[in-house]
């Protein structure tokens, strides 16, 4: 009855966080967790919409 | 490192050269190549990141390429995107085979002096029912239990062996695109936030403005551009290695400039439709020149500060190439030397292929701090 926790996941763009939970060599839980907010549709929210392809790009 | 063990050595090693996706029979070939062992350790910290500096800078043709970099030139103890390991935990405890985090805290414990570089914008605000700085966690690199990127970036930048702190891109030097009006998690840039001084590490916008001595301020440097050239982020470490850990000189918004930064886009190349000049554009567009165009008349002739002559001259007619400030081109506001090394070389030592307004799209301002909500309007004269 182990928990293994992957914080941070390497070799992949952007955060997260994995957790398993097993009992006896049978995984009986798992978790991922994405670590980063941003908010781009809040973003967009009121900008020009010529402004979209730009800003939308960097996520 | 004065004395490595050959386990150790082989650990270092994978951690490198795992970036470059070696397998285990060039890992052999790959002993025989010592890290020069007077290089700096880097630490790598992405916060609210697009990563697409570092892809900027897995891109470096022109001063070296990124493999040379990293087994040749830079020690680089942690970069999660790019490193073998991962960070690992059995039941709550740091496991102790290898993990990325033992890299980092290593270097958060040890004496040796190391730049930090920070990729991506650094949230600030508290989520509901979280802690301040909980929109991006990182994990623990430091071994205090400290996840979020806020507080792991302050905590190594406030060591007295970091000796320097590389802002990587527009979103940690300024804010940037995560940091535009509307975000929610507050995105801030280590010294600055969008145009004004103070930031999410450096926050006295004193110690910003006078670059105070012994301050986080003092050390950082901002490689600021969305994404930057690969030339300004090599450039700018190679000058610190070179130089025995001397930062290059900075302007007021703090970017090298001998590295990309000392001119506006107008002046650095120049531009080529700043003069309505043929042989130039030609020369240009064929990749054919690489440093001084032929048959300008007014090469030496230097705009005053971020003007362009032809805005508005040359019109943008049939096959016309003209001027494109008219159509929202920012390039002459904006501080950077894409129109003079352009992007995607293919060579050591040569200029790139092409760049923004080489494709007749303007220039977005990337690097200016005012990037992307008081540049102005992108398609617009402003």
């Amino acid at each position: 009855m182990a928990t293994i926790t992957i914080d941070p996941v390497n070799r992949i763009e952007g955060h997260l966080k994995v957790e398993v939970v097993e009992a006896g060599g049978v995984v009986t839980d798992a978790k991922c967790t994405g670590n980063l907010f941003r908010g781009f549709e809040l973003i967009m929210n009121r900008r020009d919409p010529r402004d979209a392809p730009t800003i939308v790009q960097r996520i | 490192m004065v004395r490595i063990t050959r386990r150790d050595f082989l650990k270092y090693c994978s951690v490198a050269a795992g970036a470059l996706g070696l397998s285990a029979s060039t890992l052999m070939k790959v002993e025989n190549v010592l890290a020069n062992s007077n290089a700096p350790t880097v630490v790598w910290i992405a916060g609210s990141a697009c990563t697409g500096c570092t892809m900027s800078l897995l891109n470096s043709v022109f001063y070296t390429t990124v493999d040379d970099l990293l087994l040749n030139r830079i020690n680089l103890a942690y970069m999660d995107t790019a490193m073998a390991t991962a960070g690992a935990y059995i039941n709550g405890t740091q496991w102790a085979g290898a993990n990325a985090l033992k890299a980092a805290q290593d270097v958060y414990n040890g004496t040796d002096p190391f730049v930090l570089c920070v990729e991506g914008a650094l949230p600030v605000a508290t989520p509901p029912g979280g802690a301040a700085g909980d929109y991006c966690r990182i994990g623990d690199l430091t071994g205090t239990g400290t996840d979020t990127v806020v507080g792991n970036v302050a905590a190594f930048a406030a060591l007295d062996t970091c000796v320097a702190v590389l802002a990587v891109g527009t979103c940690s030097s300024f804010g940037g695109v995560p940091g535009a009006r509307g975000n929610l998690p507050n995105a801030q840039g280590v010294c600055f936030s969008g145009t004004k001084l103070g930031g999410a590490i450096e926050t006295s916008a004193i110690n910003v403005r006078t670059r105070a001595a012994g301050s986080i301020a003092a050390k950082t440097i901002n490689i600021s551009g969305c994404p930057p050239h690969p030339d300004w982020i090599v450039g700018t470490i190679a000058h610190i290695l070179d130089t025995n850990i001397t930062l290059p000189n900075v302007n007021r918004d703090y970017q090298p400039v001998d590295y990309g930064y000392r001119e506006y886009q107008c002046n650095a190349g120049p531009c080529p439709w700043r003069f309505n000049n043929t042989a130039l554009r030609n020369n240009q567009n064929s990749g054919t020149d690489n440093s001084v165009p032929v048959n300008e008349p007014d090469y030496n002739r230097r705009y005053p500060v971020g003007d362009s002559k032809a805005l508005g001259r040359n019109k943008y007619t049939g096959t016309d190439l003209g001027c494109l400030g008219i159509l929202g081109c920012k390039g002459r506001k904006t501080k950077a030397d894409c129109s003079r090394r352009r992007w995607n070389s293919d060579s050591a030592e040569n200029y790139g292929v092409n760049w923004c307004v080489g494709s007749r799209a303007g220039c977005l301002g990337c690097t200016s701090p005012a990037f992307p909500d008081k540049v102005g309007k992108f398609y617009t004269f402003v």
